[in-house]
């Protein structure tokens, strides 16, 4: 039996904002693991602290408790540009609107990830071509964000998640605004990921999609983590 | 190449994002010209300024009165003359004389450009006893000469004393008035003492301290008087014409050689407003060409900083896909310091080039010309101005970049 990595190792998370000096708890306490191979679904209605959360779990920020460990980092004992370096070789994340840059080109935001690593321009801009190519829209290199469709856009992202082959990838509402074909698309690569390469997945949605391509489901409500019903 | 990559990128950038490239390119191309072209018309105007001032009272006699008491204060000696008429004077006060060697001592003095010794002697004619001034002029010192007591721009007939070519030595050079009122002429006799001399100029100085009616040169003039003093006149001299570098400086000078020769030191007091005129300009120019640059700092903070708030969110996005706060910082700073190196270079060529288009009709009229060789290095201090100050406005805004977190730029996570 093969022993399985724990890719992500978070415990006590607890993350509130303040607005207008009053605190709004989102996250009380939020235990999870996340192993080497592993789907985790996380569900809930919108505005429960998913999104929060996957913020917390990429290092995009910190909690005001808990400790997050990923692939065996302690994200809060190491510096923002130290996050940053393992986001770019070890983390992917598939945002919920996408957040392509609007200035840049289809390829040019697939390059975007793998900038300031040990590629040249020329493996980069093979290895950006290649995955547009394989999520379908290899015709559309040249187009800026705002002349594709949104599933396009939707590719782009996944492809800009993908194209560095994280070992962890954090995908927020990955088929939300994709028509069904499309989004059958985007699992069958994340599935490949995960298949093929090993990688963790974690994803959270408020339903669109498939839970049961999770080896775990999980509800996120008043900002605990409990057992989907 | 890695440490390049920020720069390539800050580049893509300038060509993604052409219009703001040009607006910031722009603000320092006007700061740069600007602070160029008023800095090289306000040095023009200070060149003029001091150029006029030289001809007026950028200069001052020093010398050690004829003192009353028949005792003379050394380093100064009373000259014994033959004629109870004559003797060395400035103007119509009688003087002692000094050591030449005094000159070097004057010369190291602060503010003292140049020195040069003058025998001035007040003497009687020959030909009917009129009483006229010779003035002996050392004309080793071309300059000072030219600009106390007479120039060869100055000659209205014949040569400047020195000039002629004739077996007879230099000759002598009178002034216009006296020429006039003795009715001599280029080619004529002029008998001095026991000597004749061709006269081969005539000379218009105008106001000069040490105007005399008939010039030779300082050996002419001590032979000539040899036979008129009752001991030989060795090396002295009867005053010592100063040149001083600037206006602002005359009055230190001015006290520094009164020091030395314990004497006398007489000037026009017009250096006095000039002086502060010549201060007022340059402290003037100081003032705009600060401004100038504070202008083109806060221009190019203001015009980065809201290139900072507009990309929070793209900055928020390149950081969670991977890059470090260090390098979108180094990216940022080429990103300021590009369109203004740029907007700086045709800043300053454009300040060289209106300052010369400028300065040629205004100076022009006056023959001075704009100091280009300055107007270059004006203008790499101005590039400099904008590199630094831009790398510093981009380096501020790293720095704020660098303390925030990616989430904060994009909360719909």
């Amino acid at each position: 039996m093969t022993e399985r990595t724990a890719m992500l190792d978070a415990v006590g998370i607890r993350k509130s904002f303040w607005r207008s000096g009053r605190e709004i708890p989102v996250l009380r306490d939020v235990s999870l693991r996340l192993e080497a191979g592993e789907t985790l679904v996380i569900t809930g209605r919108s505005g429960t602290g998913k999104s929060t959360l996957l913020s917390l779990l990429g290092g995009l920020d910190m909690p005001d408790a808990g400790r997050i460990g990923v692939c065996g980092t302690d994200t809060a004992a190491v510096s923002q540009d130290r996050l940053a370096e393992l986001r770019r070789e070890t983390v992917g994340i598939i945002f919920q609107n996408f957040n392509l840059l609007p200035s840049w080109n289809a390829i040019e935001n697939v390059e975007a990830a793998l900038m300031h690593g040990d590629l040249g321009p020329t493996e980069r801009r093979e290895r950006a071509l290649r995955w547009l190519e394989r999520l379908g829209i290899g015709d559309r290199t040249e187009n800026l964000p705002a002349e594709l469709s949104v599933g396009q856009q939707q590719r782009v992202a996944v492809a800009r998640t993908l194209v560095n082959e994280p070992r962890l990838i954090l995908a927020d509402e990955p088929t939300g605004d994709v028509d069904p074909e499309t989004g059958a698309e985007i699992i069958a690569h994340l599935k490949a990921a995960v298949r093929d390469r090993g990688a963790a997945l974690l994803v959270v949605t408020h339903g669109t999609y498939p839970v049961a391509s999770g080896d775990r489901v999980v509800r996120l409500r008043d900002g605990i983590l409990e057992p989907a019903g | 190449m890695k440490a390049l990559e920020p720069m390539r990128i800050a580049w893509r950038e300038q060509r993604r994002r052409p219009g703001r490239a040009l607006a910031v390119g722009l603000g320092f191309l006007l700061a740069v010209a600007s602070f160029v072209g008023f800095s090289l018309l306000f040095r023009a105007e200070h060149a003029m300024e001091e150029a006029t001032l030289r001809r007026v009272g950028g200069y001052f006699v020093a010398f050690s009165p004829l003192p009353v008491t028949g005792i003379a204060t050394p380093p100064a000696t009373i000259p014994r003359v033959r004629h109870p008429d004559e003797g060395f004077v400035v103007g119509t006060v009688l003087t002692s004389l000094l050591p030449r060697s005094l000159g070097e001592a004057i010369r190291r003095s602060p503010g003292v450009a140049d020195v040069v010794p003058v025998l001035q002697f007040r003497m009687k004619s020959a030909r009917d006893t009129h009483l006229f001034t010779l003035g002996g002029i050392d004309l080793s010192r071309p300059i000072a000469v030219a600009r106390t007591c007479c120039a060869p721009s100055e000659v209205t007939a014949g040569v400047f004393l020195g000039q002629a070519t004739g077996t007879e030595g230099p000759g002598a050079m009178l002034d216009n008035g006296y020429a006039s009122v003795q009715e001599y002429r280029v080619g004529d006799r002029i008998t001095i003492g026991e000597r004749s001399f061709p006269v081969t100029g005539i000379v218009n100085t105008g106001i000069r301290p040490s105007r005399s009616d008939v010039y030779l040169t300082w050996e002419d003039a001590a032979r000539l008087l040899a036979p008129r003093l009752e001991e030989p006149l060795g090396e002295r001299t009867g005053l010592f014409l100063v040149e001083v570098d600037s206006a602002s400086q005359q009055e230190d000078a001015m006290a520094a050689v009164k020091r030395i020769t314990g004497g006398v030191i007489t000037s026009y007091n017009c250096f006095r407003p000039a002086a502060k005129v010549v201060g007022l300009n340059e402290r003037a120019a100081g003032i705009v060409s600060v401004l100038l640059y504070i202008s083109a700092v806060l221009f190019g903070l203001k015009t980065q900083f809201g290139a900072l708030v507009e990309r929070r969110r793209e900055f928020g996005i390149l950081r969670a896909v991977g890059w470090s706060g260090r390098v979108l910082g180094a990216q940022l700073v080429w990103e300021a310091v590009i369109p203004a190196f740029f907007g700086a270079l045709a800043g300053a060529t454009l300040g060289v080039g209106a300052a010369l288009v400028a300065g040629n009709q205004v100076l022009g009229t006056v023959g001075l010309p704009i100091p280009l060789a300055e107007g270059w290095w004006l203008g790499l201090q101005g590039i400099a101005f904008a590199l630094a100050g831009s790398g510093l406005v981009g380096l501020a805004a790293a720095v704020l970049l660098r303390y925030s977190r990616p989430a904060d730029t994009l909360r719909t996570i």
